[in-house]
């Protein structure tokens, strides 16, 4: 008998308990605000360094009495945890978010209108149109952006020298001829690569289609048309497997930057160029310091001379939670992140390009940030819709440029990626 | 435990199997300890080195020092521990009822049991998230323990039950001849014979918590309430991944799981073996 | 799990027959016969709240229009039963409910027949061979499978795998060391069964094996002295009586390799191409990258549909062997 009463006792308290706890944790859905900032800044970006203090410090002089915590989130389903978060009852109170998943949680009603503060935030009209693209919805401004990167092609001087090539290519066929001259220069290397490019690296795959003037899709009246078909785009998809298949190893088709890692190979000297981000010179440099010291970089050169591909600009924006009740501080706090001291503080340590192009410093840049920012200049943004998100979160583009790079039919295959891009791009981008 | 068929049979061939076999399923476990033992900059190199020489720590100590660590541990066992022990007194209770007993909607239960464990685990975030929210637990431990029942629960209650089919009701009847209450039967008869049985659902319910990641990353916001798994995709950061730290993170990981099976295993597979007892 | 190789008729619990007489006798019988009921009262709270809700939740979803907007305005339109037409008339769901298919016959048929051979071998070899051979199988197990996912990743990679090198030194299929296997979805599939049925081995051996050792000896030995050989006793004693425990597992087994997840999300995200998404990968897609939980609870709905049609064989056999009462 006491034996049945225990098992039954320990199974409701715990059910009890259970919900007493559940119950204690419903916060009140806040109207008033509190007298903490949450933060929540994506690993890679100025949030992951100790410079973040400095925001919170300059904040501190206008907000003495708040208390500000800044959490580092990761990038795998982020577009599921941010939903979830801001659409509870307390959110935190500002998110960095990646360039492409910003229209989505800006047409879902995740994130505050700060179209009236716009003015305020520091050179926002020279705001890097790649950013300052998805930062808006229907005219209307939802996040500011944080900063913004691009790549460029990371060489091995040595190699260049022992191939007897004494300057980076100038065009796209020049490159190709290099990729054939160094071949030749380096038999005895098993599975060299000139230039490393893995097959789905799209990010490198999209400007050969920019470069000829084609677009990913184009939207009228809301409604988005995916364009991979056009002739330009074609014309550019073939240059794109003409120059993988050419310059990268064949086992390089089907794969991405990380497995295995392009760094790595690089560091192995087992490839003269690589298409790098800017922390990538450091990864190599932790592999092989000497090769590191060895390298040189150049923008990606274009179809013409002096015309370089216009490059995808990838980075953050930073907006307010709809759900906050601390709005006004989060807008002051969002000034001085988007302001031109942090983003020169932020050049400097973590190489990220500044939101607007003027900020870089102009004394003490590594060279890779200087020809980054200046291939930035000429830059596409990828479409504004929620779309995009989708695209992204199923590597469609990856799997996309993989297939071009292994020799599939260039149109069917764009015909294919038009009816599926068309559909993701339309899903859910209606009005709010 | 003799061999099947005649005994005293030479073993040697069956043995020399056995270790061929056992070297080639443990080869992908053995290459997880022996890369995050290796020198950082030597993970990756085209000729392979099987034994790792110079032994070195560094991958483990950057994994440590990477993050709230002994924090997220903490969490991880809180969490694990808890839906073990919770999920066990209901499971417990609900399989001896559905085997000895005979109530209205057994069928159904049982049958629901079966269909529930047939949903994939992603399409029960929302559902749950719903369900969380309207009461207030996310971002709340209790609100993960819940979780994890939805899918444990059922395997576990199942499970157990076929565990008591198994006992005969002569075993009861006799204790209770004796004059034992029929719950000191329980206790004193039932309960170690259910007992490898409930090791094993333990050790289910445990790893189900310990490796779950999709939930906890998507339910909890503190950083200071995430889990062990958390911590572990946090290895691809800003500079790349780093392979080492990632391998040696993902031994630390398997670590505990690891020790705790090999502690039970012999109770584990001599009891399944003992599960059902002919009387 | 041994107890299901048998069928015992249950019995329902009587009190004992004696009639109560004294207060304290009426007590004791009162509270013997609620004591199904205090046990159960708790895990039926709890099985409704945490199990019954979300399940309803979730087919409520189904029929709904439920976006992340939905999230934060509230607003999700009824819509009968559009989610589950669409997903129907999507060609992409047929290949991808083709491609389960082969992958769960692999799985489970491999599973199966390797790990009824090795609980075979666990059964004949010395005390110290089973000891390793247990210790090395319960050490797989135990590995959680997004780090076996990602040791696997790293075993076959091109340029830097392992294992390609070791395929490469063995010099029959020629020089895989730049081989990529995850660009070709056969190739791939067949890698990521291999890392499913490697998994899953531990489980489905060890169970088999505490099964075998349930079949009394004098069987074996009759059939010995009748003339029959090995292949024959395998056949005609040791899986008749494995019946119950392969139902089991293979019912298990299926549904957890329908559902597989993690496998295919870190070795190729469902592609290339698509060429290895699954039920499973197919409902993630659909719930996490679309953002339409409605869609994504219908595919779950109908997973749950396809994988009870498989079931009904096995609660058939339940029901038949008498295991559940009527």
């Amino acid at each position: 008998m006491k034996r049945w009463k225990t098992v039954g006792v320990i199974g409701t308290v715990s059910a009890a308990l259970l919900s007493l706890a559940a119950c204690g944790g419903a916060g009140s859905s806040g109207s008033a605000p509190t007298n903490d900032l949450t933060v929540w800044m994506m690993t890679g970006g100025p949030g992951d360094n100790k410079i973040i203090d400095d925001v919170t410090k300059e904040f501190a002089k206008k907000h003495p009495d708040v208390k500000v915590k800044v959490e580092v989130q990761q990038w795998d389903n982020i577009v599921t945890k941010l939903t979830t978060a801001l659409a509870s009852d307390d959110p935190p109170d500002i998110v960095e978010m990646g360039n492409t998943q910003t229209p989505m949680l800006t047409a879902s009603g995740a994130l505050a209108e700060l179209t009236a503060d716009k003015a305020d935030f520091e050179s926002s009209d020279k705001w890097l149109a790649g950013l300052a693209g998805p930062s808006t919805f229907q005219d209307k401004l939802y996040a500011a952006p944080l900063y913004g990167g691009t790549k460029v092609v990371m060489y091995n001087k040595k190699m260049f020298a022992a191939a007897g090539i004494d300057k980076p290519p100038a065009t796209v066929d020049e490159l190709l001829a290099d990729c054939a001259t160094l071949q030749r220069a380096h038999t005895s290397i098993p599975n060299f690569s000139p230039l490393y490019m893995p097959g789905q690296y799209w990010f490198a795959g999209m400007p050969f289609l920019f470069g000829k003037g084609g677009t990913i899709a184009t939207e009228s009246d809301g409604k988005w048309t995916a364009t991979m078909s056009s002739a330009e785009n074609q014309a550019g998809l073939a240059e794109w497997k003409k120059f993988q298949n050419a310059c990268s190893t064949k086992s390089s088709i089907g794969a991405n930057t990380d497995s295995p890692d392009q760094d790595q190979i690089f560091a192995d000297q087992k490839a003269a160029m690589i298409y790098v981000k800017a922390w990538e010179a450091g990864a190599v440099a932790e592999i092989n310091p000497q090769v590191a010291k060895d390298a040189g970089y150049f923008i990606m050169p274009g179809y013409q001379s002096g015309s370089p591909l216009p490059v995808i600009v990838a980075g953050s924006t930073i907006g307010v939670a709809q759900n906050s009740p601390n709005k006004e501080m989060a807008v002051d706090w969002l000034k001085i992140i988007t302001g031109k001291t942090f983003q020169q503080t932020m050049s400097k340590t973590i190489h990220q390009l500044p939101v607007v192009t003027d900020f870089l410093p102009t004394q003490g840049m590594p060279e890779i940030l200087k020809l980054g920012a200046q291939a930035a200049t000429v830059s596409r943004s990828l479409p504004s819709t929620p779309g995009e998100a989708t695209l992204e979160t199923e590597s469609y583009n990856e799997q996309f440029f993989s297939k071009i790079a292994k020799g599939s039919d260039i149109a069917d295959a764009a015909q294919e990626y038009d009816k599926h891009a068309t559909e993701a791009f339309n899903a859910q981008s209606g009005p709010r | 435990m003799r061999a099947a068929g005649a005994p005293g049979r030479k073993r040697t061939v069956p043995n020399v199997v056995a270790v061929l076999v056992s070297m080639v399923v443990i080869f992908p476990v053995y290459w997880m300890f022996a890369t995050a033992l290796k020198e950082p900059g030597k993970i990756l190199s085209a000729t392979p080195e099987f034994i790792p020489w110079p032994l070195s720590l560094e991958n483990f100590s950057t994994a440590l020092t990477h993050g709230s660590f002994l924090h997220y541990v903490r969490n991880s066992l809180l969490v694990s521990v808890s839906t073990v022990l919770i999920s066990l007194v209901i499971a417990l209770g609900a399989s001896i009822a559905l085997a000895r007993f005979r109530f209205i909607g057994r069928r159904a239960f049982l049958v629901g049991l079966v269909l529930i464990q047939m949903v994939p685990g992603s399409a029960m975030v929302i559902p749950l998230y719903l369900m969380l929210r309207s009461v207030g637990a996310i971002d709340f431990v209790p609100g993960l323990v819940i979780t994890y029942m939805t899918f444990v629960l059922p395997f576990t209650i199942w499970t157990l039950r076929g565990f008591v089919v198994g006992i005969p009701l002569e075993l009861e009847e006799a204790a209770m001849v004796d004059g034992c209450g029929r719950l000191r039967a329980f206790w004193h008869i039932q309960l170690p014979l259910l007992a490898p049985g409930i090791v094993a659902t333990s050790i289910f319910a445990f790893i189900s918590a310990w490796d779950d990641y999709l939930f906890a990353y998507v339910f909890l916001k503190s950083q200071s309430n995430y889990t062990l798994p958390v911590w572990l995709v946090s290895f691809q950061t800003s500079d790349g991944i780093d392979n080492g730290a990632t391998i040696a993170a993902s031994a630390i990981f398997s670590l505990p799981v690891l020790i705790v099976f090999l502690l039970v295993q012999r109770r584990l597979v001599g009891g399944m073996t003992s599960g059902a007892v002919k009387g | 799990m041994t107890s299901l190789t048998q069928a015992p008729e249950p019995r329902t619990a009587t009190p004992p027959p004696t009639p109560p007489r004294t207060g304290q006798e009426v007590r004791a019988h009162r509270i013997a016969r609620l004591t199904p009921y205090g046990l159960i009262v708790p895990s039926v709270i709890a099985f409704v709240a945490v199990l019954g809700y979300p399940l309803v939740r979730l087919a409520w979803l189904s029929v709904q229009d439920f976006g992340p907007r939905s999230l934060f305005t509230g607003e999700a339109p009824f819509v009968g039963i559009d989610n589950f037409t669409r997903v129907l008339g999507d060609s992409d769901f047929w290949f991808t409910l083709l491609r389960t298919l082969v992958v769960s016959v692999g799985c489970v048929g491999s599973l199966m027949i390797i790990g009824f051979l090795l609980a075979s071998l666990l059964r004949q070899v010395s005390g110290w061979a089973r000891v390793m051979l247990s210790v090395c199988l319960v050490l797989v197990w135990a590995m959680p499978m997004v780090s076996a996912a990602m040791i696997w990743r790293w075993l076959f990679e091109p340029q830097y795998g392992v294992l390609n090198w070791v395929i490469s030194q063995l010099g029959i299929f020629g020089d895989f060391s730049a081989h990529d296997w995850f660009s070709s979805p056969r190739q791939a599939l067949f890698l990521i069964i291999a890392l499913i049925v490697w998994k899953g081995l531990p489980f489905v051996a060890l169970t088999l094996y505490a099964a075998m050792g349930q079949i009394p000896d004098d069987l074996y030995e009759a059939a010995g002295l009748d003339g029959a050989g090995r292949w024959s006793m395998a056949r005609h004693i040791t899986l008749p009586i494995l019946g119950p425990v392969l139902a089991v597992l293979v019912l298990l087994e299926v549904i957890w390799s329908v559902n597989s997840f993690t496998p295919f999300w870190v070795l190729t995200q469902g592609g290339p191409d698509g060429g290895t998404t699954t039920l499973g990968v197919y409902s993630y897609l659909e719930a996490f990258t679309r953002n339409d939980y409605g869609g994504g609870a219908a595919i779950a709905i109908l997973t749950v549909v396809l994988l009870a049609a498989l079931a009904v064989l096995y609660v058939r056999r339940l029901f038949a062997q008498g295991e559940v009462e009527a």
